[in-house]
């Protein structure tokens, strides 16, 4: 790339402005909802029980630390009212049926040709020698329960879920 | 919290094995249950597991697992391999608990992989600032556990603390600010409810210390600077300011004596290395080991092995715990075989000197006297032309483990005989900027030198065998109970030796060279062997008959 030694200040900054509208920072004060009532309603709601906000919560949802440096509002509103819409592969369901008959579930952790390894519903990890076993099935729906929320509500869960921003937030 | 003594070890074993652990992994049983501190006191008891980066808490790096031994090694062949993303150094010695291995990888990240198989469950990696500040590359050597959190430091001087079954962050403490040149790369030790951790930066003149944290919250309980300050003993061995810039970081991870409720830490070099006048005197406690008080981190004993030391010998070796007979006597002992090419054996309840003699090659030294204290010869020091002087800088070891035997009573060392031109110059402190009074290089190249594997007898210091290896080699060591000592060499060979007599009895060429220490493990009741060479974890094992 060439350098920019010639670029007068202004539209240096012009351009670093444009850049910052490309990385996805949003001005949290810009969204309808409020923040502190969005962490009441995640409490409310009991989302810790899955997921993971600072070193609180559970494993069996995505860790939510950050998740406001990788979903913008819009993306995040999907993730509330759509769960299901776009499961990242990490977070598939697999049932494993054992060659003695007996069932397992979990979430897919990691599976590659020959293994298979998997966090079940009591956190415990899971490995399994694909050979030894009877059959593998895939659940492509999220385990995030739907929950009847209102529109204010929703905004608010958003505007508190952009607000995650690693050690910023 | 009360210490648990080793010879407790009986009673507490039985509440290790109640623990609803499994190792058979690929066969869907759970994996990676809770490392309490009962189970890290005893983990000598479950061989399968390898639970902290010496693999106990006594630092011996001896893995009881016998499956692989002297007659069967030769059909040793590769498990898996784990391949590292960032191209880097590869430091690490992975712990294993349960089934489950966590690999730490350059410049600050961890990956947890099943054991059996080396694939991948989660993997934290840790964002990192620009700018950060380091003499020897992007390195990290290891994570602690205590229940299911992993305690891993990072190359911008924070101590973070990672689920074990899901890679969250749990938190996160800053020690240092790292654009002052602090750094840390080394395994943390749990030792109790406490986190204890080092640091790194003695070529940036900052002032070092060892950090206890509370292992729920990541709060700071005491911090005990390896640099005294005015009114502390040792202060005054310091001339004028220079304490402010001292150095002496720690950089690699301790040990601790249940029994004695001591923590044992190795300090490195002053700063600025080469250039003494810059600060006269002894200059406690660098390149020294410090006996800490559990609860407070006060230090209860040290010992300086290099005093005023102009030449680099950091004292960043593993404090080898081991009970041992002295004339007749039984004996708690620290075994220390120290970059200035001395062998050490210090009663580790006072800090007493009990025996010394060379291990490698040396000059700067007529010996030592009868409190382990160097009788220097003439013209050693560094100056302008350049003082010729062995060992050199690297040391005739380094941090790299070695290894202890409790089968031969030998303390197996990878060492270097090597000389080097030790250069003074002036020098000025600047904040973050490398501050090193000097410079070393080696007057010829290092296949005119030596590095070999030597079985040094503990009671004695005498050198019981050597096994010659390319120099310069940068590995550490392991013994296992089935006779077998295990080491790795810079041409890229991985190798098993006779623990009685050094013979090699297996070799593979993995083709890059080491930079790690090995350790070992079982999964499915099946002993493994693990080595980290080039940017590749590598897993060995028996093949089946």
């Amino acid at each position: 790339m060439r350098g920019l030694r010639r670029a007068k200040d202004q539209e240096i900054w012009q351009l670093v402005t444009y850049l910052r509208t490309l990385s996805g920072a949003v001005d949290l004060a810009s969204l309808p909802g409020s923040a502190a009532a969005g962490r009441a309603a995640f409490e409310r709601l009991d989302c810790g029980r899955c997921h993971m906000v600072r070193g609180q919560g559970g494993r069996l949802g995505p860790d939510l630390s950050r998740v406001g440096d990788r979903r913008d509002p819009d993306e995040l509103v999907e993730d509330i009212t759509t769960p299901d819409a776009e499961v990242s592969p990490r977070w598939w369901t697999v049932r494993i049926t054992r060659a003695d008959g007996t069932v397992v579930e979990g979430l897919r952790m990691g599976e590659d040709t020959f293994n298979l390894r998997i966090m079940d519903g009591e956190e415990r990890l899971l490995s399994f020698a694909k050979a030894a076993v009877r059959s593998v099935e895939r659940i492509l729906e999220s385990t995030m329960p739907a929950e009847a929320i209102s529109d204010a509500e929703r905004d608010d869960l958003v505007a508190y879920l952009a607000s995650l921003r690693g050690s910023d937030s | 919290m009360r210490p648990i003594g080793w010879s407790g070890a009986a009673l507490l074993v039985v509440a290790a094995q109640t623990a609803p652990a499994q190792d058979a992994s690929g066969d869907g049983m759970p994996l990676l249950s809770p490392v309490t501190w009962e189970r890290l006191v005893n983990s000598d008891e479950e061989p399968q597991n390898w639970l902290m980066y010496h693999g106990a808490l006594h630092g011996q790096r001896f893995s009881r697992l016998d499956e692989i031994n002297r007659e069967n090694v030769d059909r040793l062949k590769l498990k898996w391999a784990h391949q590292i993303r960032q191209l880097d150094r590869n430091q690490t010695t992975p712990l294993v608990v349960d089934g489950v291995m966590f690999i730490t990888e350059s410049p600050s990240n961890v990956t947890a992989v099943d054991a059996a198989t080396g694939r991948a469950y989660w993997r934290y990696e840790h964002p990192l600032p620009e700018g950060i500040r380091l003499c020897c590359g992007r390195n990290n050597r290891g994570v602690a556990i205590l229940g299911e959190t992993l305690y891993m430091s990072t190359n911008d001087a924070h101590l973070v603390a990672i689920d074990a079954r899901s890679g969250s962050l749990l938190w996160e403490t800053e020690l240092a600010d790292h654009s002052k040149g602090y750094s840390k790369t080394a395994a943390p030790l749990v030792v109790g409810d406490t986190v204890v951790t080092g640091i790194a930066g003695g070529e940036f003149g900052i002032r070092g210390f060892i950090d206890g944290y509370d292992a729920a919250t990541g709060e700071r309980r005491w911090r005990t600077y390896t640099v005294p300050g005015p009114g502390e003993p040792g202060n005054e061995t310091w001339a004028g300011d220079s304490w402010r810039t001292g150095g002496a970081p720690t950089w690699l991870t301790g040990v601790y004596d249940p029994e004695l409720d001591l923590i044992y830490w190795g300090a490195g070099n002053p700063a600025p290395d080469w250039n003494g006048d810059l600060r006269l005197g002894d200059n406690l406690y660098s390149s020294s080991v410090l006996a800490l008080d559990r609860e407070t981190g006060k230090i209860v004993w040290h010992f300086q092995f290099t005093p005023h030391d102009v030449w680099d010998w950091d004292a960043i070796q593993v404090p080898v715990l081991a009970d041992v007979e002295l004339n007749g006597e039984r004996r708690k002992t620290m075994l220390w075989a120290n970059r200035n090419a001395f062998y050490y054996v210090l009663d580790r309840e006072s800090g007493r000197f009990l025996l010394g003699a060379p291990f490698a090659l040396q000059t700067w030294a007529h010996g030592l006297d009868e409190n382990g204290r160097p009788i220097l010869r003439e013209n050693v020091f560094p100056t302008t032309e350049g003082t010729r002087v062995a060992p050199m800088a690297g040391g005739a070891t380094n941090w790299w483990s070695p290894a202890y035997s409790p089968r031969t009573g030998f303390l197996y060392v990878n060492s270097f005989d090597a000389e080097g031109i030790y250069y003074q110059r002036d020098d000025e402190y600047e904040e973050g900027s490398i501050f090193l009074g000097g410079g070393h290089r080696m007057p010829l190249a290092a296949d005119h030198y030596k590095s070999a594997i030597r079985a040094i007898e503990a009671t004695t210091g005498k050198i019981r065998w050597e096994f010659p290896i390319t120099p310069r080699t940068r590995s550490g060591v392991l013994a296992t109970a089935g006779g077998l000592v295990w080491s790795a060499s810079v041409d890229g060979y991985f190798f098993a030796l006779d623990e009685e007599t050094g013979e090699p009895l297996w070799r593979m060429s993995l083709g890059a060279a080491p930079h790690a220490s090995p350790m070992s493990y079982a999964v499915g009741g099946e002993q493994r062997i693990v080595v980290a060479m080039g940017n590749v974890v590598f897993v060995f094992g028996l093949a089946e008959e």
